[in-house]
Formats: C-alpha cells, sequence, structure tokens
C-alpha cells in the first residue's frame, strides 16, 4: 500500500503559518517567489495499489479558502503529479491532479 | 487493505449495459476474476485487479459510513454508468474507491459536493449519491465495485477522487521491444 499526502498554500488574510519541518513551504516556490498571508494546508493521505492513476481534487478551506496556483508540495517518493489547470478552470479554491504511481 | 466492517450493501442503479453483466458475476469475487485465456489485451493484462484502498472517507474526521455497489460488468469494449446513494441517515458524499479491472477507466461524472457549496464547505446543500461512467478499453469484460462514503457532518478539505485507471501492465518495462 502506498501513500501520498499533499499540502497547498492557501491564502486570503492573516498571517501566515510556518510549514511542519517534513514539508517544504508550499508558500514559497522556486521560481516562483513566496506568497504573501499565507497558510500551508495539509490535506489527507490517499491511499494507491501499485501502477495506477487517479485524479484527485483538492480544496481550501476555512479563512484561507483561496488556492495560489502552483503553490503544492506533496510527501511521496514514487509518484509523478501533474496539475489540471483546465479542470480547476475559474474555481478559485480547487487544486486538481493526476497521480501516478 | 481488508473491507470495512460496516459495509452497507445498497441497491444501486446502473445503466442498461451494465446491468446486463451485473445479473450475471453479482456474487463473483473480484480477486481473480477474468478470464486466464484473455489476459493479455494490447496493452492491458486482463486479469489484474487494482485493490480497494479505503479512499472513500479520506479526511473525514469521524462518522464515515462505507456503502458499497456490489460487482457490476461491464461489457467488452463497452462502458456503463453506476450510481450509489448515501443512506439517509448519513446524507452526505464525502469520497469513492473501487476494486476494478486495470484496463476500466472509471471517471466521476456526478457533482463534486465541495463545488457544489463552494468555498470548501459542505453545508449547504448535500450531495448524497455519486454517479461513475466506467468504459472499458479492452475486448474482455471487467469488474468494478465502487465504495462510497457517506457522513452526518461535512468536514471540510477531504479529497475527491475524480478517476481511476490501472497503467497498462504490458506497458510497465516496455523497452521499445516486440510486444
Amino acid at each position: 500500500m502506498l501513500r501520498v499526502s499533499a499540502l497547498l498554500g492557501a491564502v486570503m488574510s492573516l498571517t501566515g503559518l510556518a510549514a511542519t519541518s517534513a514539508w517544504a513551504n508550499p508558500c514559497s516556490k522556486t521560481g516562483y517567489g513566496t506568497v504573501p498571508n499565507c497558510q500551508p494546508q495539509a490535506q489527507a493521505g490517499i491511499s494507491y495499489s501499485g501502477w495506477e492513476t487517479k485524479g484527485w481534487a483538492y480544496y481550501c478551506s476555512g479563512d484561507h479558502p483561496y488556492y495560489w496556483r502552483p503553490f503544492n508540495e506533496w510527501n511521496n517518493n514514487c509518484f509523478s503529479v501533474a496539475e489540471n489547470k483546465l479542470d480547476e478552470g475559474d474555481n478559485l479554491h480547487k487544486f486538481s491532479a493526476t497521480i501516478t504511481n | 487493505m481488508s473491507k470495512p466492517k460496516d459495509l452497507l450493501i445498497k441497491p444501486l442503479r446502473i445503466s442498461p449495459i451494465a446491468q446486463i453483466g451485473a445479473a450475471v458475476v453479482v456474487a463473483m469475487p473480484l480477486v481473480g476474476a477474468g478470464a486466464p485465456a484473455l489476459a493479455d489485451s494490447g496493452l492491458w493484462n486482463t486479469t489484474r485487479i487494482l485493490g480497494y484502498d479505503g479512499n472513500e472517507c479520506a479526511g473525514q474526521v469521524s462518522g464515515c459510513r462505507t456503502v458499497a455497489s456490489g460487482p457490476v460488468a461491464i461489457a467488452a469494449n463497452g462502458a456503463g454508468s453506476i450510481t450509489v446513494d448515501c443512506p439517509s441517515l448519513f446524507p452526505r458524499l464525502v469520497g469513492w474507491d473501487t476494486e476494478q479491472n486495470e484496463f476500466l477507466e472509471a471517471d466521476l461524472v456526478s457533482p463534486d459536493p465541495d463545488q457544489v457549496a463552494g468555498f470548501g464547505k459542505r453545508d449547504v446543500k448535500p450531495v448524497d449519491s455519486l454517479t461513475v461512467l466506467v468504459t472499458s478499453n479492452a475486448d474482455a469484460v471487467g469488474i468494478i465495485q465502487v465504495y462510497i462514503g457517506c457522513a452526518r457532518r461535512a468536514t471540510n478539505g477531504t479529497p475527491l477522487m475524480s478517476e481511476r485507471i490501472g497503467v497498462p501492465s504490458n506497458h510497465v518495462g516496455f523497452t521499445g521491444g516486440e510486444q
């Protein structure tokens, strides 16, 4: 059983929180800079059986409901992740990805 | 992953194409399903099963109940839709998972609860059922069972699967030679 978890950079107000040490901070990304007033939001882990592809939708919530594209990080070592910007469309809260192990 | 202990089996709504097969295979376990003579169909291994991973309640902190469709057959190179409803005591859809052949593609076609509610909150209008469109990519009958997670109360930010399909087994390790 393989597992993968996501951490999104969500923005709206107040001060941002620091990411946990096990993760890279999704509120700052090499080549993209740092997002102001950004809060890392850890998403629930999901399981894979092996050699398969699943599509997933994640949503920022609470008082930081806006997902700041493409600020996301993943805790995994055998998955490829492709963001589906077309599926996100004009939804300001959604992160959509196709994840294959 | 083992099946949830509080699993509910509910009558499901399936399309005519899938319904014909369901009457034949409803008691068949998914593990080992598929005819050995059709083990290979192009890129696909028609006997490999993508296991149930228990993702239908991912992120729901408590009170999530699993509802299963029961096995449904999809005709060779065919397609069908499967709809599973949440029970009235657990009316809010949380997520879904499957157990299926690798050559089947299951795509969510019903509304995403988060998208319906907006702002990642699920307290505006509960979505109480799930419909997936299942397509067979091989010349073999495929079998799929859909599991949905249902809750009394919503939890913000639970992930929702949008599709599931296997990586073609006969492509894994492909180095350019004859297959």
